[in-house]
């Protein structure tokens, strides 16, 4: 079995505290990850993408369907340890995901919840603040740094359980620029060294670093597929509020003028690189 | 302004003291305040006085340090000392003030009380002066799970401690936040009577509390992600060791109480 994850039919219903009405938040949606990819997922508020995200974590069980992740089926009760440790969670929010008042402490928070030893908490501990380059700041209080560097150890916190996938739901969407691209660069090296990668968010500069999107509308999948073909189909992202990537938009508007750009070319740089040696 | 702010009162050190297991201090804190209680005569107090003294030049904690923190409480101990020097009676009449005197069992009672309440404040804060307020939490909570068998939630009222520690700086920010957005609209805090000022504050303190429930669920959800389930199977990075440091203070702990008892029972 080569899927880290596979999502078989799931659908979510939940009730509305304040009304009471019934929110069929994801509408049958099917898809597998395989292992030591990078997915994006992308959809407007309301689409069902954090819904998901927590699915895939067993924090939210499916009404109908099954999630199984690293061949743990999450709606089985015993399976709950190993799924959440297989798929680790990084939130939007990073000062309401931080337990201790210090970093190191806080990063050992899922290892000491796993019953891992001491001698190997404390490696996991120093080699996860080390991946995450905030080593220097193990001591610190965590209201002392900045929401990047937050998010950064939240994301030690996750590293530090050995997770085969780590899904962030949306964990840039608070930060300044500086801070996101912090995370992002972590994100990425995350991936390279093997750990698959689910990024929920509503960035498509973000997406178009991933191997495979996923648009998500209305609770369904309207569009699959590497950045290349997902962002060819403008006219319906357009539809969906979504935002094409500045330099897509700028290869679509170039070839409507009859200048000649390759599909393949979805990021600024390369944009760059292109038309640099453009004749 | 509030990034500065320090919890608890700890004053950072690398001391012997500050070196010791919190469970040796938090129990070495609570003999002391019992041997206080011990002690009724002079020499009883010599001893209790000398004792502190030891732990604080040890500690290296500044003694302006210690009793800048403890200015309001001495006013109370003040008012009793007059209280009880005024209303006592018994003993030889010592000073007369026209219907007021001062007698010799008053002037007693007043002087052991303030030497007993000085002594007490001062020893129970060198716990907390000396111990960061983590480590405070992690010697309650080895402390009390004996007791979690009998139904006592050591590792809950531990796990409540440390989130407390953790979000009184997110809280208090968020308190600065809403009281500048309430005050971008023409809130005002400072002025009127009490009543008034009581009044203004229920528009910072229902933002703050809706706030305060939403952290409380993004946390809780962010806890069992990292596969947070109580006390159980759950281990530590710094398991609590006890080193020759705390057998020694240990061992000067029961001299200093067999010593209060035996003057308590020989005087």
């Amino acid at each position: 079995m080569n899927d880290m994850i596979r999502i078989d039919d799931l659908v979510f219903k939940y009730t509305r505290d304040d009304t009471g009405e019934e929110v069929n938040a994801i509408k049958g949606v099917s898809f597998a990850i395989e292992k030591g990819s990078f997915t994006a997922i992308i959809g407007r508020n309301g689409s069902g993408k954090s819904t998901l995200a927590k699915n895939i974590n067993a924090l939210l069980l499916p009404t109908s369907g099954f999630v199984y992740v690293n061949g743990y089926n999450t709606s089985i009760q015993e399976n709950l340890w190993d799924v959440r440790q297989s798929a680790a969670m990084v939130f939007q929010n990073p000062d309401n995901q931080i337990v201790s008042s210090i970093v190191e402490d806080d990063v050992a928070f899922g290892p000491e919840n796993l019953g891992v030893e001491s001698a190997e908490i404390r490696r996991r501990v120093d080699e996860s603040l080390k991946a995450v380059n905030m080593y220097h700041n193990r001591k610190k209080a965590p209201h002392m740094l900045s929401g990047g560097q937050k998010q950064r150890i939240a994301i030690a916190g996750a590293i530090a359980m050995k997770p085969d996938c780590i899904v962030f739901d949306e964990p840039t969407a608070m930060l300044d620029p500086k801070g996101r691209s912090e995370v992002m660069a972590i994100i990425n090296s995350l991936n390279e060294e093997g750990i698959t990668v689910i990024l929920i968010t509503h960035f498509m500069e973000e997406a178009a670093e991933a191997d495979r999107v996923i648009i998500m509308d209305d609770g369904v999948v309207r569009l699959d597929g590497t950045p290349e073909e997902v962002f060819s189909h403008a006219d319906e992202l357009r539809e969906m509020n979504l935002d094409i990537p500045m330099p897509v938009e700028l290869a679509r508007r170039l070839r409507a003028r009859g200048i000649d750009i390759p599909a393949d070319i979805i990021n600024i740089e390369e944009m760059v690189e292109y038309l640099c040696q453009y004749r | 302004m509030l990034r500065d702010i320090t919890l608890g009162q700890y004053y950072p050190g690398e001391s012997w003291i500050h070196r010791l297991d919190p469970r040796v201090k938090i129990i070495a804190a609570l003999v002391y305040v019992a041997a206080l209680f011990i002690v009724d005569n002079l020499i009883g107090f010599a001893i209790a006085l000398a004792a502190l003294a030891a732990v604080i030049i040890i500690s290296k904690v500044p003694l302006s340090f210690i009793l800048k923190g403890l200015k309001l409480i001495f006013l109370i101990i003040i008012f009793t000392v007059i209280m009880n020097l005024f209303m006592i009676k018994g003993g030889d009449v010592l000073v007369e003030i026209g219907p007021l005197s001062i007698e010799e069992k008053g002037l007693y009672t007043a002087f052991f009380m303030a030497a007993r309440l000085i002594l007490l404040i001062i020893g129970s804060s060198m716990l907390t002066l000396t111990t960061k307020p983590i480590s405070l939490t992690d010697g309650i909570e080895a402390l009390l799970s004996p007791f979690s068998k009998i139904g006592v939630p050591a590792h809950e009222l531990a796990m409540m401690m440390t989130i407390a520690l953790r979000f009184i700086p997110t809280l208090l920010e968020e308190t600065d936040k809403i009281m500048k957005a309430q005050q971008a609209r023409g809130a005002d805090f400072e002025s009127g009577n009490l009543i008034s000022r009581a009044k203004s504050l229920i528009p910072i303190l229902i933002p703050l509390f809706i706030g305060a429930f939403r952290i409380a669920h993004d946390l809780a959800m962010a806890m069992e992600a990292r596969c947070y389930r109580g006390g159980q199977h759950r281990s530590r990075m710094n398991a609590m060791k006890l080193s020759g440091r705390d057998a020694a203070a240990s061992v000067m702990l029961a001299v200093f109480l067999a010593a209060v008892i035996v003057i308590r029972i020989v005087l």
